[in-house]
C-alpha cells in the first residue's frame, strides 16, 4: 500500500471502501461502446460486460444460456426456438423482449456487425417473435454453427426502444450504453478508464461479484504488467511472451492460456501467397517456401513457446474440424526446397540469391518475419520486408494487391463457417479488409464450404472440412506457421475470470 | 508595436490555412482508409461501402477538402470516427491533462535550468564547472521511456511510494479536493520524467552563454567598477545569456503539447500526444486535423509570446520596420 494512499485513506468517509472494485487493464481506447456496430476487440473489451447475447460460450467454445433460458432446434436444423428470461431487464428497467432481439439482428448486426452480417445475415430467413419472450429464427437452410454465433462478442441484444429510430452508428446511446449485462455504464473518461456499477437486477443469481468494475488504458505493456504486479490492477488481458518465465515464479499472479479471447480465437499465423504474382503463383516456389520456414523455431524464439506449430489449415482449437496430419508433407527441409526451387527453374545467381520476395506486414510481427528472413536466405531467397501500419497494410494487400507475400494472424473463430471460409472463397476476393488475400479461385472449394455450412450433422461436416483442408493442401494457396495463444494474467486471490470470452468478469471472485 | 502585433496576428489565420490544407491533403494521401479500424476484421465489400459512404470518402478529395473548411469557418471541426463523439470534446478531454504535465515541466526545469546554469558559471569549483554539466547531459541522454522505466523501478516497486501509472486510482473514486491530491500523487513521476529529460538543455545553453560573456571587455569594466563577479553577471551578462534561453523555452512548450508521447504512454497518461498518434493509426482524418489545428493556434501563439517576451528583456530589439 502507498504511503500517500494511506494518508487518503484515513481521510474519506467509510462508506467508499464498503464497495469491491475490479480492476481490469487494456491496452487501447474502445473509442465508442456498441458492440453491434463492430468487431473490433477494443469495443467488445469494454461493451461486452454491459451488454449480453442470447448464449454465451463456456471454456470449451459450447453454448450455455444468458439472455436465453432455453432454446430448441427443429429437426431440419432450418428453425431455432429461443426462449428469453422473463426477469430480464435493460438497466433503465424496461424489459428485454423478442422485439429488441428482432430489431438487433434486422437493423443493427445484419448491416454493421461485419462478422454476423456476413455469417448469419446471408442464413436468415425471417425472425418471428410468437410472444414478447420468444424468438424464432427461420433460416433459409440448415446452419449449423448458429447456436456458437449468438454469444454476445458475435451478437450482443441492443435495446429498441434506446436506438430506434435512426442510424445506430451515429447514436449517442454508442457514449451512453443502456445494455443488459453484468455492470452498468457509469463513466468514459477517455485515454483512462471506464467504469462500470454492478447491475443489481441482474438476472442470473450471484453474479455478478464486484460492485465496480473499472477498466484501466495502459498502452504500454511492461507498465501493464507492472501494474499487475504492484496490485493497482487485477487483471490484464495480454502478457508479453518475453515476461513469461519471470511471471511464472511470482505465485501472487495466475496466468491462464487460452486459444481464443474476446474478438476473435484459434489464431493461426499465416503467410499469403499472392497467386495473381509469377513468383507466387509457381506451386514449387510455395512448397519450397514452406520446406525452408523453420516453425518450430519460431514457437520457440518468437512464441516463446506460446502456441505451437499449425498442423492443418484449421485450427486445433477446433478440434472437431481440425486434421492434424494435413501439412504433414511439409517438414521443414532446406534441401528439398533448394530442389524444388531448382526444379522452378530458380537458379543461385552469382551473389548467391535465386529471387527476391517482397512481405507486406504488420509492425508488431516483425520478429516472425527476421526469423523467415533467415531461413529463407539459406535457400537463396531473399526477403524484403516492409512493416506497414495496420490501415496502411490493408489497403496495400487487399486494396492494391501490392505483395508476393504477406503475413498475418488470421482467426477462426468458433467455427471454420466464421473464420476458416472467408480466406478460401472466390467470392470473397477483393478490397476487403482481412479476406481471400491470396486470391485462390477454387469452385471445389467453394461448394465444399457451402455445403459443410448447411450440414447439420457434425461428422458429416468434419469429413468435408477434411476434404477442404487437403485440398488446400496440396494447393498451398497459404502458408500456415503457427498456432497462437491468448495469455491473460490475473491476481492469485482472484478467480473465475472467463478469459476466453468477452464478458471475463461475471463471475469473477 | 502595436501595428507589429496587428500584423502578427493577421498571419495567425493565413497561416492556419495553409498548414490545414497541407496536412489535409497528406493524412489522406497516405495509404489506408478507417474502415479497418472502425469495422473490425471480417468485412464485406458492401459493409466497406457504407462506411466510406457514411463518411463522405468516396467524393472527390477537393470536395471533401471544400466541405471540410466550410465546417470549419462556422467552428464545425466535424466528429471523430474513432470516438463518434465531436473533435472539439475529444480534444478538450485531452488537453487538461497534457496542460497539467507540460506547463509544470517547463516552468520547473527552466527556472530550475536558469538557476543550476548560473550557479555552474558562477562558481570556479570541480563540482559546479565539470560535474553538473555532465551529470545533466548523463540524464538528458537516457531515453524519455528508459527514464521512466527506471523511475517506476526506484519509486514505485523498491520504494513503493508513487503509483506506477494513470491519472487517478482507479480502485477507489475520489471527490473534490481529494481527487486533486490524487491527481497530484499520480502527476509526480510522470513531471519528474518531462523535467529531468529537459533540464540539461538548459543548464547548458545558459552555461555556454554566460561563460562566453564574462570574457567580452564589458564584464571587465563591471568589475573595475566594483561589482563582485556574481553582481556582475546578475546585473549585466544574464540579461544577454538569456535570450537563446527563452526561445529554447518557447519551442519547448510547443514541442511537448504532442511531444510528451512517450512519457504518456509510460505512465498511461490520457493526454493529447497518445491521442494524437491513436488519430493517424485509425485514420481518423477529422481528429487528426482538429489536433493539429488547435496545435497550430498554440504554437503560433508561444512563438508571439516569446518575441514578446524578447523585447521586455533586450530593449535593443524593437519591432520598428526597417527603412
Amino acid at each position: 500500500m502507498k504511503i500517500f494512499t494511506v494518508i487518503i485513506l484515513f481521510l474519506i468517509p467509510f462508506t467508499v471502501f464498503a464497495e469491491k472494485t475490479l480492476v481490469l487493464a487494456t491496452s487501447s481506447d474502445p473509442g465508442h461502446l456498441n458492440p453491434g456496430i463492430t468487431t473490433g476487440y477494443n469495443v467488445h473489451v469494454f461493451a461486452d460486460s454491459i451488454y449480453s447475447g442470447l448464449i454465451m460460450l463456456d471454456k470449451n467454445l459450447q453454448p450455455e444460456p444468458d439472455l436465453a433460458e432455453s432454446w430448441s432446434i427443429s429437426d431440419d436444423a432450418k428453425n431455432f426456438t429461443f426462449n428469453i428470461r422473463k426477469n430480464a431487464k435493460w438497466h433503465d428497467g424496461k424489459p428485454v423482449t423478442s422485439e429488441d432481439v428482432k430489431y438487433t439482428f434486422e437493423n443493427v448486426l445484419f448491416k454493421y456487425h461485419s462478422r454476423t452480417k456476413s455469417g448469419l445475415g446471408k442464413q436468415v430467413k425471417a425472425i418471428l417473435t410468437p410472444d414478447p419472450n420468444k424468438v424464432v429464427f427461420q433460416l433459409k437452410s440448415s446452419y449449423s454453427p448458429m447456436i456458437t454465433r449468438l454469444n454476445v462478442t458475435e451478437a450482443p441484444i441492443l435495446p429498441k426502444h434506446i436506438f430506434s429510430p435512426g442510424n445506430p452508428n451515429d447514436h449517442p446511446a454508442n457514449l451512453k450504453p443502456v445494455g443488459s449485462g453484468p455492470f452498468v455504464f457509469k463513466k468514459y473518461n477517455k485515454g483512462e478508464s471506464v467504469e462500470l456499477i454492478k447491475n443489481k437486477n441482474f438476472y442470473l443469481e450471484g453474479s455478478p461479484h464486484f460492485d465496480r468494475l473499472v477498466i484501466r488504458i495502459i498502452p504500454d505493456s511492461v507498465t501493464q504488467l507492472l501494474a499487475l504486479e504492484s496490485g493497482d490492477v487485477d487483471y490484464i488481458d495480454r502478457v508479453p511472451g518475453s515476461e513469461l518465465k519471470r511471471l511464472q515464479n511470482n505465485s501472487a499472479i495466475t496466468i491462464a492460456r487460452n486459444t481464443a479471447g474476446p474478438g476473435g480465437g484459434n489464431c493461426i499465423v499465416t503467410i499469403t501467397y499472392n497467386l495473381d504474382r509469377d513468383k507466387t503463383s509457381n506451386l514449387e516456389v510455395r512448397k519450397a517456401i514452406a520446406h525452408a520456414v523453420d516453425r518450430d523455431r519460431m514457437v520457440k524464439q518468437v512464441l516463446f513457446g506460446l502456441g505451437r506449430v499449425a498442423t492443418a489449415p484449421i485450427n486445433k482449437g477446433i478440434s472437431w474440424a481440425h486434421v492434424e496430419n494435413a501439412l504433414q508433407e511439409y517438414d521443414f527441409n532446406p534441401q528439398k526446397a533448394e530442389g524444388l526451387l531448382d526444379q522452378a527453374g530458380y537458379q543461385r545467381k552469382n551473389d548467391g540469391v535465386r529471387m527476391d520476395l517482397d512481405i507486406v506486414h504488420f509492425p508488431r510481427f516483425s520478429k516472425y518475419i527476421e526469423a523467415m528472413k533467415q531461413d529463407l536466405a539459406k535457400v537463396g531467397i531473399k526477403l524484403i520486408s516492409r512493416a506497414l501500419d495496420r490501415s496502411a497494410a490493408v489497403s496495400t494487400i487487399f486494396g492494391k494487391r501490392d505483395f508476393d507475400l504477406n503475413l498475418i494472424s488470421y482467426c477462426n473463430g468458433a467455427d471454420p463457417d466464421i473464420g476458416v471460409k472467408r480466406m478460401y472463397v472466390s467470392s470473397n476476393i477483393g478490397n476487403i479488409p482481412f479476406s481471400n488475400g491470396a486470391a485462390y479461385r477454387n469452385l471445389l472449394i467453394d461448394s465444399l464450404f457451402d455445403e459443410a455450412g448447411k450440414t447439420a450433422d457434425t461428422n458429416m461436416r468434419a469429413a468435408k472440412y477434411k476434404n477442404i483442408q487437403n485440398i488446400l493442401a496440396d494447393d498451398l494457396p497459404y502458408w500456415w506457421l503457427v498456432e497462437r495463444q491468448f495469455l491473460t494474467a490475473h491476481n492469485s486471490k482472484l478467480k473465475g475470470f472467463r478469459s476466453w470470452s468477452g464478458n471475463f468478469a461475471l463471475k469473477a471472485k | 508595436m502595436i501595428n507589429f502585433l496587428i500584423a502578427r496576428i493577421f498571419q495567425i489565420p493565413i497561416s492556419l490555412v495553409i498548414i490545414l490544407c497541407i496536412t489535409f491533403f497528406l493524412i489522406h494521401a497516405a495509404p489506408g482508409d478507417p474502415v479497418a479500424s472502425l469495422a473490425g476484421d471480417f468485412v464485406t465489400a458492401e459493409y466497406r461501402d457504407l462506411i466510406i459512404k457514411h463518411y463522405e470518402l468516396d467524393k472527390p478529395l477537393p470536395i471533401q477538402a471544400l466541405i471540410y473548411f466550410k465546417n470549419i469557418i462556422t467552428g464545425d471541426f466535424g466528429n471523430s470516427y474513432y470516438f463518434k463523439d465531436s473533435v472539439l470534446n475529444v480534444i478538450g478531454s485531452r488537453i487538461i491533462p497534457t496542460l497539467l504535465l507540460v506547463i509544470p515541466s517547463v516552468v520547473i526545469s527552466s527556472s530550475l535550468g536558469i538557476y543550476l546554469g548560473f550557479l555552474s558559471a558562477r562558481s570556479n569549483s570541480v563540482s559546479s564547472r565539470i560535474s553538473l554539466p555532465v551529470s545533466t547531459i548523463v540524464i538528458t541522454s537516457i531515453p524519455t521511456f528508459w527514464l521512466g522505466y527506471l523511475l517506476i523501478f526506484i519509486f514505485s516497486i523498491q520504494l513503493n511510494i508513487f503509483p506506477i501509472n494513470g491519472i487517478t486510482n482507479a480502485r477507489y473514486s475520489y471527490e473534490g479536493l481529494y481527487y486533486y491530491a490524487d491527481v497530484a500523487f499520480h502527476l509526480f513521476l510522470p513531471l519528474l520524467t518531462m523535467v529531468l529529460s529537459q533540464l540539461a538543455q538548459v543548464i547548458l545553453l545558459l552555461r555556454l552563454k554566460l561563460m562566453y560573456e564574462i570574457r567580452l571587455p564589458y564584464f571587465i569594466t563591471a568589475k573595475a567598477k566594483g561589482l563582485s563577479y556574481e553582481e556582475a553577471i546578475v546585473s549585466h551578462s544574464l540579461q544577454n545569456a538569456i535570450l537563446p534561453v527563452i526561445t529554447v523555452i518557447g519551442n519547448r512548450f510547443s514541442f511537448l503539447i504532442t511531444g510528451s508521447i512517450l512519457t504518456e504512454t509510460v505512465f498511461a497518461w490520457p493526454g493529447l500526444g497518445r491521442l494524437m498518434i491513436q488519430a493517424i493509426e485509425v485514420r481518423d482524418y477529422p481528429l487528426v486535423l482538429g489536433i493539429l489545428f488547435i496545435l497550430s493556434v498554440i504554437v503560433m501563439v508561444l512563438n508571439l509570446l516569446t518575441d514578446l517576451v524578447y523585447t521586455m528583456v533586450d530593449p535593443r530589439i524593437t519591432f520598428k520596420s526597417h527603412g
